[in-house]
């Protein structure tokens, strides 16, 4: 059949016939083949519009060939023609390669959807080459998209509206699972009758825009999200349009509604605290000179509060004349922050106007910051400036008290093991002054492995503390001390506690160990000497009574020894006027009330002994002087015999009273001279030898040769005395040995080995008992008072010869066997090297 | 009446000397004396005397003693007891009330009034 006859349709027919054709024929070729082989099949297909359009002209110049029958020039005319439609061709093969490079998909379906022209581009989103794509359904090539393109084609084939711009996302073989997104427009393509003849589209991928849009609003959100969450805000201002923006949560900040614009220019001033405002003010110029800054101010909400901000400015961009171009900071809400940093500030305040008041320091040691941080009070008890920075271990040795480094090592120890400790050190201020501190810590933070991350300690300044503790204990052993030497010991008795406690005196008193508690109750009534267990109830009702009462009263000690003591108490009264507690003191008058004894008994002995010579005496003298005996009768001469011998033993008595009365009060001197003692042994004899021819008693003398410093009466004194007593209790015909040597001793007065002398007188007496050997020195205390007074002693013999021995610097003691006769030994330090023993002197 | 027999216990040789004369010029009475208080104890066991007049203060034994064993002694217990003390404390004197003596006479003294203090305590009338 001739082209020229036949009719449009039966073209198109033919046409897609041929298309089929050639997509058969692509596809039972090799992939190499390209479409340029068939360049006029291609153009066909692919022109297809022109081609129609071309054709349209060839059948009209067909017809005129009928018409005006002139073949030649019907061929020539077709030859120009087809020439005409391959330029058309190419163009559109142009075209179509163009979009292409321009990675514009461009594809030609027919109305049942079957792609009569795809370029590369969309081959390759779509998956598959473009000869693959040539007459295959497209639902069938893109199975995920083909319902959703399927529906809108169609509508499109029957509306004849094109679909422009139309978004499409969805997935593609050509990345399986893979979501893209194109931006489609498709439009019907028209026959020259009108009627649709095929579909046209154009596709450009948006997936990796999509992706970017995607992410910027993800950003966009993170950031609003950020911004959010650590309350920074964000602001832009635009110097061209003078306009500032703000971030969402600048709005917040400000407390304002971001619904509205944000406040321009003069606008933001209100916004700012008066009180910061020429300081933002500030800001603002440097920041308009590009400037960055950083900065905290106070802004105000428009409900009044005031809210505190960090404000930072980047600098600025500038263009290159040098304008700027715009700016943009942050703003950060730190409200919570500044508050917390003012309640810390208060409470750093707090705790260092605490710790200077209670004078403790603090310091700690953190593993993360490596060093020891001190608070002030820290450097002020140690005298340094608290602008110095922590002395190291070796500076640190020199700030503590030598004596104690070895407190201070065992500080270092505990800390280095994360131990706690509580130890009392001295420190030494750079200017020398010696502190007291209370050094302690408590036990260190360790991390889950065991490691030493952190310690705290304190440091007290205890010097007061200490001070007044050494004079409280200074006070205390004065106390003591005076207790002791008072023999006064003092007690509390607590009502509430039924508690007692006493003084360090009271138990040495009692006997007791100061470690025990002080006895109360019945224990207490244990230590009372049974007989005066109703002094001590009494004492026990008088202070129930509130009274201040005050017994003498025993009690037996441990050893079973008896004391008297003197009890005072009284009650201690509360602002209520009750009894809280009673308090006393306890005074051991043992040797007070032996020394009442002792006088009690002298007088009654001095009673006795001038009593009875003075009965004697006052019998006799009666009885002659109202006559009733004759003065001139045996019985008168017996009277006056008696008498006298009474009148002379009064006198003795009478002058060894004063005698001894005297030594003892120093009134009567020791005058020292050099004197040698044979001498002195001599004298002694001389004055005693009637008395011992009496007895017929010889004395038996060895006297080493030396010289002492005494005073020679009262020596011989003392020897006649001795000598006196040894006749007088020594059987008749008896001998008296007197014995003087020397010896060497320490010397009692200086502790310096001295050289003494020593007097001996023995004899053959009865003896001495030895629980008397002491006593006999007392006064009026002879072994026998008769025996004695039968020989003319008066019983003050002995204890003069001690006064004036002790006076010397020297003693005097008795040795004795009973039945067979006493010694009395008396030593005197001898001369020697300038030394002396004491000398005495009379006082006036 | 029978002369009254007075046993004089005292260490004292004065007194011993004295107050036995005194007895015999005033009183006629009859002194035993003893210086110690074994030695008068023995001889108020022998010769019971009418009284006994007995110093407190001696060595050995003192007159208190002497008393209670006098007192447990049924021979002369009932002998009537004067201390002769030279003691004028009024502890002492409290001391000797608290005894069953029949008094105490206080040295020293003159002659007559020692009779006429013995004659009162142990009420004579010779």
């Amino acid at each position: 059949m001739d082209d020229r006859t036949k009719t449009k349709d039966e073209l198109i027919r033919e046409l897609r016939a041929l298309r089929a054709e050639v997509a058969a024929l692509k596809q039972n070729t090799s992939a190499g083949d390209s479409p340029i082989n068939f360049p006029l099949l291609h153009s066909v297909i692919d022109n297809y519009s022109s081609i129609l359009a071309t054709r349209t002209q060839l059948l009209t110049v067909k017809k005129k060939k009928i018409e005006n029958d002139t073949w030649q020039q019907d061929l020539k005319k077709r030859q120009q023609l087809e020439q005409e439609v391959i330029q058309r061709e190419q163009l559109f093969t142009g075209f179509f390669n163009a979009a292409t490079q321009s990675n514009v998909g461009l594809f030609i379906l027919d109305t049942n959807l079957r792609f009569l022209h795809i370029n590369q581009t969309l081959a390759e989103i779509n998956g598959y080459s473009i000869e693959f794509h040539l007459g295959k359904f497209l639902p069938d090539l893109l199975p995920e998209l083909g319902p959703t393109l399927t529906l809108l084609l169609q509508n499109l084939i029957e509306t004849g509206q094109p679909i422009s711009n139309f978004e499409v996302s969805g997935y593609l073989p050509s990345q399986p699972g893979v979501l893209r997104h194109w931006l489609d427009s498709f439009f019907p393509i028209f026959s020259p009758a009108g009627e649709i003849i095929a579909l046209g589209g154009m596709v450009l991928e948006i997936s990796h825009y999509k992706q970017a849009i995607e992410a910027l609003r993800q950003s966009e959100f993170n950031l609003r999200t950020a911004q959010r969450i650590a309350s920074v805000g964000s602001w832009h201002w635009d110097c061209a349009t003078n306009s500032v923006s703000w971030s969402e949560e600048m709005y917040q900040i400000h407390g304002c509604d971001p619904n509205q614009p944000p406040p321009q220019g003069k606008e933001l001033e209100p916004y700012i605290h008066p009180d910061d405002f020429a300081h933002y003010q500030q800001l603002t110029d440097r920041a308009l000179a590009g400037y960055s800054f950083e900065v905290d101010l106070r802004i105000v909400r428009p409900d009044g509060e005031i809210r505190y901000i960090e404000a930072r400015g980047e600098p600025g961009v500038f263009n290159d004349k040098g304008e700027l171009l715009h700016l943009s900071g942050t703003v950060l809400d730190v409200t919570a922050r500044k508050r917390v940093e003012l309640a810390l500030r208060q409470s750093e305040f707090a705790l260092r106007e605490a710790q200077r008041i209670a004078s403790v320091g603090s310091w700690q040691w953190q593993q993360e910051e490596e060093k020891i941080s001190w608070s002030e009070e820290i450097y002020r008890i140690h005298g340094l400036d608290p602008n110095s920075p922590v002395p190291d271990m070796e500076k640190m040795n020199k700030y503590i008290h030598p004596d104690d480094l070895e407190i201070h090592q065992a500080m270092r120890d505990a800390s280095i093991k994360g131990e706690a400790y509580e130890y009392d050190l001295r420190i030494i201020r750079p200017d020398g002054e010696v502190r007291y501190v209370e050094a302690r810590a408590k036990p260190g933070t360790f991390n889950e492995r065991g490691e030493l991350i952190g310690l705290f300690g304190t440091l007290l300044d205890v010097t007061e503390r200490k001070r007044v503790e050494a004079q409280l204990r200074q006070s205390e052993a004065n106390l003591a001390r005076a207790q002791k030497i008072a023999h006064i010991g003092s007690w509390e008795y607590d009502i509430a506690s039924q508690t007692c406690t006493w003084s360090e005196e009271l138990y040495r008193i009692h006997q007791l160990d100061p470690s025990l508690p002080a006895p109360v109750g019945e224990e207490m009534d244990r230590l009372i000497h049974p007989d005066d267990l109703w002094i001590n109830q009494q004492l026990k009702e008088a202070s129930f009574l509130g009274r201040p009462s005050c017994v003498d009263m025993r009690i037996v000690r441990q050893d079973g020894e008896v004391r008297h003591i003197e009890v005072r108490g009284e009650p201690v009264f509360n602002p209520q006027g009750q009894i809280t507690s009673w308090v006393g003191t306890v005074m051991d008058i043992t040797e007070q009330h032996k020394l009442e004894r002792l006088k009690s008994e002298f007088v009654s002995v001095v009673s006795h002994e001038l009593r009875t010579p003075l009965t004697s005496m006052q019998v006799a003298l009666s009885l002659l002087d109202q006559q009733l005996v004759d003065p001139t009768s045996e019985d008168g001469q017996g009277m006056i015999h008696v008498a006298a011998e009474g009148v002379d033993r009064l006198v003795r008595l009478v002058n060894d009273i004063l005698d001894l009365e005297r030594l003892n009060s120093g009134k009567v001197g020791i005058e020292k001279q050099l004197c040698y003692p044979a001498n002195l042994v001599q004298s002694a004899i001389d004055q005693m030898k009637d008395l011992a021819n009496q007895y017929n008693i010889k004395f038996e003398v060895s006297v080493v040769p030396c010289t002492i410093r005494a005073d020679p009466d009262r020596l011989i004194q003392v020897l006649t005395n001795l000598l006196s007593n040894a006749i007088r209790f020594s059987p008749e015909h008896s001998i008296i040995k007197i014995h003087v040597e020397t010896f060497h001793e320490t010397s009692l007065h200086d502790l310096l080995p001295a050289t003494f002398i020593k007097f001996m007188v023995m004899d053959r007496g009865r003896g001495i008992p030895s629980e008397q050997l002491e006593s006999i020195f007392e006064r009026f205390e002879q072994v026998d008072a008769s025996d004695f007074r039968k020989k003319g002693g008066t019983g003050l013999g002995l204890a003069i010869c001690r006064s004036i021995i002790q006076q010397h610097g020297g003693r005097i003691w008795a040795e004795s066997s009973l039945g067979k006769g006493s010694s009395l030994y008396f030593t005197l330090p001898i001369l020697e090297g300038g030394r002396d023993g004491k000398e005495t002197h009379p006082i006036n | 009446m029978a002369k009254k027999r007075i046993l004089l216990i005292d260490d004292e040789p004065g007194i011993r000397q004295v107050i036995p004369v005194a007895f015999r010029v005033i009183a006629s009475w009859e002194a035993l004396v003893a210086d110690s208080c074994q030695a008068g104890i023995a001889i108020a066991e022998a010769e019971q005397p009418d009284a006994i007049l007995l110093d407190v203060m001696m060595p050995e034994m003192d007159g208190i003693t002497a008393f209670g064993l006098m007192q447990v002694n049924p021979a002369i217990k009932s002998i009537p007891t004067i201390l002769l003390t030279a003691k004028a404390q009024a502890s002492d004197r409290q001391r000797f009330a608290q005894l069953a003596i029949a008094g105490v006479i206080t040295k020293p003294f003159k002659a007559p009034d020692l009779v006429k203090q013995i004659r009162l305590i142990l009420n004579w009338n010779d």
